[in-house]
């Protein structure tokens, strides 16, 4: 967490890139972690060991892609579109085709009952195990991210089309999952 | 059929409100998950350090050496560098002073294949 007498991300990123300071650099981690590993999470459905792999994967690669950052884009932004490829490339890794629809059972760990709202989480982590890996990835992309069709089909390499249907099925599929949500006040 | 379809369309705007919301609330809603040592493990993996002195000084040594290098060829050049264009001064003071046909012809020669070589290149 930051607070506002943290420097601020601009100012940690100039550090890593003036002088290969590490410390600024972990001071980034700390204050990114969270969001990364929790986008990942949901993205691997709840595999947590995987997510945190994956996640470390996306801040070796912000080191060392940290000189093409443009300032005038927010770092979280830019780390979620490097966590995202990540998870891209584990699935092509394993031959995993976005369009397949394998329904992966849900992990024993996926959900932190300690949390408050423990019960839409842990509904929501169920009904996102039942969504392929590019339905997941698409509704993340929109939902989570809160882009626009067009920056979530570029960030996901696919046709724009291909990426509505995918946020189409991957709705209805929630829709059956959530329908006790339906009536929630 | 048309009633279906605007039947569709209403079920698919309330189900657009309801899941929007529950996506929303589902995102802002995610816990903070302690570093946990996350963050040592992640700087354990970095690449080691960059030594910039030890790549400064590797710097001086490559120049240096090239430097050596360019010098001594130099200094191997340089004698026969300046007798030839002594001589080339000469023969061309020569010509120019007693032109013969022959004489003007051996001059010429080469620098128009010089000039033909530029322009071939210049055109490529």
């Amino acid at each position: 967490m930051s607070s506002s007498a943290d420097p601020a991300d601009a100012v940690l990123i100039a550090r890593v890139l003036a002088g290969d300071d590490r410390q600024a650099f972990a001071a980034l981690v700390r204050r990114h972690q969270s969001p990364v590993r929790n986008l990942l999470r949901r993205l691997t459905a709840g595999q947590h060991a995987l997510a945190d792999d994956l996640a470390q994967e996306t801040f070796l690669q912000a080191w060392r892609k940290l000189g093409q950052f443009r300032a005038d884009a927010q770092f979280s932004t830019w780390l979620h579109r490097i966590a995202t490829n990540a998870y891209l490339q584990y699935l092509r890794a394993r031959r995993i085709e976005l369009s397949l629809d394998e329904i992966p059972a849900i992990a024993a760990d996926a959900v932190d009952d300690e949390v408050p709202d423990a019960d839409l989480q842990l509904d929501m982590a169920r009904a996102f195990a039942v969504l392929s890996p590019a339905e997941r990835a698409a509704l993340l992309q929109c939902y989570h991210l809160d882009m626009s069709h067009e920056e979530a089909a570029a960030a996901l390499r696919c046709p724009i089309g291909t990426l509505k249907s995918h946020i189409a099925r991957g709705k209805q599929k929630l829709k059956a999952c959530l329908q006790a949500w339906e009536l929630a006040p | 059929m048309n009633r279906r379809i605007e039947s569709d369309l209403h079920d698919d705007a309330a189900d657009a409100v309801w899941l929007q919301s529950l996506l929303h609330d589902d995102a802002e809603r995610m816990p903070y998950l302690d570093d946990a040592g996350f963050s040592a493990r992640v700087l354990q993996a970095l690449p080691p350090p960059r030594r910039r002195w030890l790549e400064g000084l590797s710097g001086l040594v490559i120049v240096a050496a090239l430097g050596s290098g360019l010098l001594y060829l130099v200094g191997l050049l340089q004698t026969p560098l300046a007798g030839m264009a002594d001589r080339t001064v000469e023969h061309f003071s020569l010509v120019l002073a007693q032109p013969t046909p022959g004489s003007l012809l051996s001059l010429l020669a080469p620098l128009l294949a010089l000039y033909l070589a530029g322009a071939t290149l210049l055109e490529d």
